[in-house]
């Protein structure tokens, strides 16, 4: 059996209402109606009849108008051929052209200096460059930071584009190329395709001249090394690397590869991870943007990737 | 509970009451609170995961499938178990009836807890129809209708057999709720599946048609399953609990009708500046604007029938928890007519302002109303002189207040900054920031959402332990005299 409720463990008790003072109207009583509840009571629940505050009507008629207004304003119930068009004659479609309008007359004046301007006009007007670098930070932030960073500085496996050390080449005809292209990027027939071969995984090289060549690498970039194991991996590199990377070790920008003598590194110069790079390879891709940003966008992406380094 | 046993007590009441079904009700409440657990700690591991995004596992890990876990698993698994629990509870006491099957019962409650397991299951495998709170795939649904139309049944049999002369309003929105989700279930699964023996289906919809049917169901899904629903639980519990009156019946009919006649229409807020056609947009907007009265009107009479038990909120928890429902349901019926505005929409529409929004009532007005009622009802059918422990309710409340506060200021300043953000045009008329810069901006509001999160979380932890120390206590054998009040 179920004991009573003890109602101070619930929640307390409910104190009994005080007596009314005379005169005072009655709080269960409706003022609008005789009646003190509606209906008998459910489970011992009851009801009164209060009428809604006037206030409160009167906002929910408020709410009835205002929608009124705005069914006769705009665009608002279907009708023959369509729906009602609304006396304002406002529709989003109409909205777009004017809009566009809008913002073409408030453009300023170098915007439209900048679009007609050659890329050697441009070069020689330092209004007009940092014009089109500012421009290219809003593009940069929308296309290109989720992988090269707000600040351009890249991440592990995405080049830096603020340290003036290019793979592709830092003239603007090769960054605008590398921008439309991309790098090894599928569809794209003349895209950036050079890669760098998995040495160890193809077995060209065994594991212990790997281990030579990560000492090399070290060495030519300034690093800690083992002299003896980089001094064995010297004629490996000249039968394996060089043709790529360059007698001298410092890169081709034709070819992608990269100077291997400034201790810049995109994947890393710790033994670990340049032994990665050496046994199954690289290949980072970067989209191709030609067909998505116009060639007047890809300038001033240019020119704001140019300035990064500055 | 049994009737021959109450019979040899003395009468407490002037009629011996109807051998009320509890069972079912029982069975509904610890299923409510267990999934409390699983869909706010999910909510938490996906906060964590935009703070920390290594915290995506792929594939079952990732934010993208754990998400409907979590959103399924509150509103439908913790919600929808509890709003079914205290429907069966009072349906049966405001009608004198027992529920008409036993069977039907036990079969409505192991139903619904394998659509949910089936839908979780699906979620995180990556079976999904893509359909926001609607991510199941048609046989799920397909069981899950079953499974409601026999709640349907339980549910309307108890009214048929009523010894009142009129259905009490709660019932009145629980039988809304029912009804209105079954046409909204129905209607937005819709769909070909590729084949008898494929998970996978295709919407019957296509293009803006799709769109606009299935936040025709978002939207009729916040309003008859986590409004109606909820106000049914708000219209037997709160005056129980305050043990007075309701305040105004008259306001019952204007805002019941009222609600549920304007929220069907109200969905194309959810589709501003879309390809939808410009007049549904504005149709939709108006029909928002107006159903900010009705919901207010709820509020009012929620306010209006604890008015005068004001004293009590220092003392009692329970109905504390009751009260700040209703002024999250009254804030949050406020902001979501205002959002729906479209000047104010492409503002708010993809910040987390809507995130804030959702949880403001997500949080407040459905989870608070519901450990209201899970408070009132655990003594009652359990047949315990109370909770297990008073001051766990105080804990309960207030890391629960605390995490909300958190949790939706964070997200309301992190969803006006983003807005701001990305309309900001430099002097030149380029965009002043990227996207990756509004991101990297909202991270420490990400983390104080998080914070908010695991502090609602440890107060659904303490409500559990509650309510498992009181289902665990031994049912007094001594006089109840002899319990010692606290």
């Amino acid at each position: 059996m179920t004991p009573p409720l003890d109602d101070d463990k619930i929640g307390g008790k409910v104190p009994p209402m005080p007596p009314l003072p005379p005169g005072a109207p009655d709080p269960e009583r409706d003022p609008h109606s005789p009646l003190r509840q509606t209906l008998p009571s459910f489970d011992g629940i009851r009801e009164l009849d209060s009428s809604p505050p006037r206030v409160w009507t009167y906002i929910y008629l408020l709410t009835f108008l205002a929608s009124l207004w705005i069914w006769v304003a705009y665009p608002a119930w279907p009708w023959f051929g369509g729906a009602t068009r609304g006396v304002l004659g406002w529709n989003s479609r109409g909205d777009l052209p004017r809009m566009a309008e809008l913002a073409e007359a408030r453009a300023p004046d170098i915007t439209r200096r900048f679009a007609a301007a050659s890329w050697e006009e441009i070069e020689a007007d330092a209004g007009l460059r940092s014009y089109g670098a500012a421009a290219g930070r809003g593009l940069f932030g929308q296309n290109c930071a989720p992988c090269h960073g707000g600040d351009g500085r890249g991440a592990r496996g995405f080049p830096n584009l603020a340290d003036g050390d290019w793979l592709w080449g830092g003239s603007p005809e090769a960054i605008a190329q590398t921008i439309r292209v991309g790098i090894r990027w599928p569809g794209v027939d003349d895209t950036r395709s050079s890669e760098m071969p998995a040495f160890g995984a193809t077995r060209q090289l065994e594991r212990g001249q790997v281990s030579d060549l990560v000492e090399w690498l070290r060495a030519s970039s300034g690093q800690a090394h083992d002299a003896a194991a980089a001094a064995r991996a010297a004629p490996v590199y000249a039968e394996n690397c060089a043709a790529c990377h360059g007698e001298d070790a410092r890169g081709n920008e034709e070819l992608g590869a990269p100077n291997l003598t400034d201790d810049i590194w995109i994947y890393g110069g710790e033994r670990a991870a340049l032994f990665e790079s050496l046994w199954h390879g690289r290949g980072g891709v970067m989209p191709a943007f030609g067909g998505r940003l116009s060639e007047d966008m890809i300038r001033k992406l240019v020119l704001h990737v140019r300035s990064l380094g500055e | 509970m049994s009737a021959t046993v109450a019979a040899a007590e003395p009468p407490v009441e002037t009629e011996v009451p109807p051998d009320y079904d509890d069972h079912v009700v029982r069975l509904f409440i610890l299923a409510s609170v267990f999934w409390a657990l699983v869909g706010m700690g999910m909510g938490v591991f996906i906060a964590a995961q935009m703070v920390w995004p290594g915290l995506n596992f792929e594939p079952w890990g990732s934010f993208g499938r754990l998400r409907p876990v979590h959103t399924s698993g509150v509103v439908f698994a913790f919600g929808g178990n509890a709003v079914i629990g205290t429907s069966l509870y009072c349906v049966q006491r405001t009608c004198r009836a027992r529920l008409p099957g036993r069977f039907a019962a036990e079969f409505v409650f192991w139903g619904y807890q394998l659509f949910i397991v089936l839908a979780a299951l699906g979620y995180v495998m990556g079976v999904t129809q893509s359909r926001e709170y609607a991510e199941p795939e048609w046989l799920t649904d397909l069981w899950l209708a079953v499974v409601w139309l026999t709640y349907l049944g339980l549910f309307v049999g108890t009214l048929l057999k009523r010894r009142e002369a009129h259905i009490y309003v709660a019932n009145w929105y629980y039988l809304a709720f029912i009804v209105a989700v079954t046409v909204l279930h129905v209607v937005n699964n819709l769909a070909v599946p590729l084949a008898w023996n494929e998970s996978n289906s295709v919407s019957l919809f296509a293009g803006v048609q799709d769109a606009m049917t299935q936040w025709w169901y978002g939207h009729n899904a916040v309003g008859f399953f986590l409004t109606a629903g909820f106000l049914g639980v708000m219209y037997y519990y709160l005056p129980k609990q305050a043990d007075a009156p309701i305040w105004s019946y008259r306001l019952s009919i204007i805002s019941f009708w009222s609600l549920v006649f304007m929220y069907m229409w109200a969905g194309p807020h959810h589709l501003h500046y879309t390809s939808l056609p410009d007049w549904v947009q504005t149709l939709g907007m108006t029909f928002t604007i107006m159903l900010w009265m009705p919901s207010w009107a709820s509020a009012l009479n929620g306010f209006m029938t604890a008015s005068g038990r004001w004293d009590r909120l220092r003392t009692d928890p329970v109905l504390r928890f009751m009260i700040l429902a209703v002024v999250f349901y009254a804030v949050a019926t406020f902001e979501g007519p205002f959002m729906g505005v479209r000047t104010v929409n492409g503002l708010s529409h993809y910040t987390e302002w809507t995130i804030s929004h959702v949880h403001s009532g997500a949080l407040g007005w459905n989870g608070f109303i519901v450990f209201g009622a899970i408070y009132y009802l655990v003594p009652r059918i359990w047949g315990r002189p109370g909770m297990y422990s008073r001051a766990a309710l105080e804990w309960h409340f207030w890391l629960g207040l605390a995490g909300i506060m958190l949790y939706v200021t964070a997200m309301w300043g992190a969803g006006v900054m983003q807005g701001l953000m990305w309309r900001a045009y430099t002097s030149l008329g380029f965009l002043q920031y990227s996207f990756l810069d509004s991101v990297i901006a909202a991270k420490p509001y990400y983390a104080m959402r998080l914070l908010g999160g695991v502090l609602y979380l440890a107060g659904a932890v303490v409500m559990a332990w509650n309510v498992w120390r009181t289902v665990q206590e031994p049912r007094a054998a001594t006089a109840p005299a002899a319990v010692p009040a606290e």
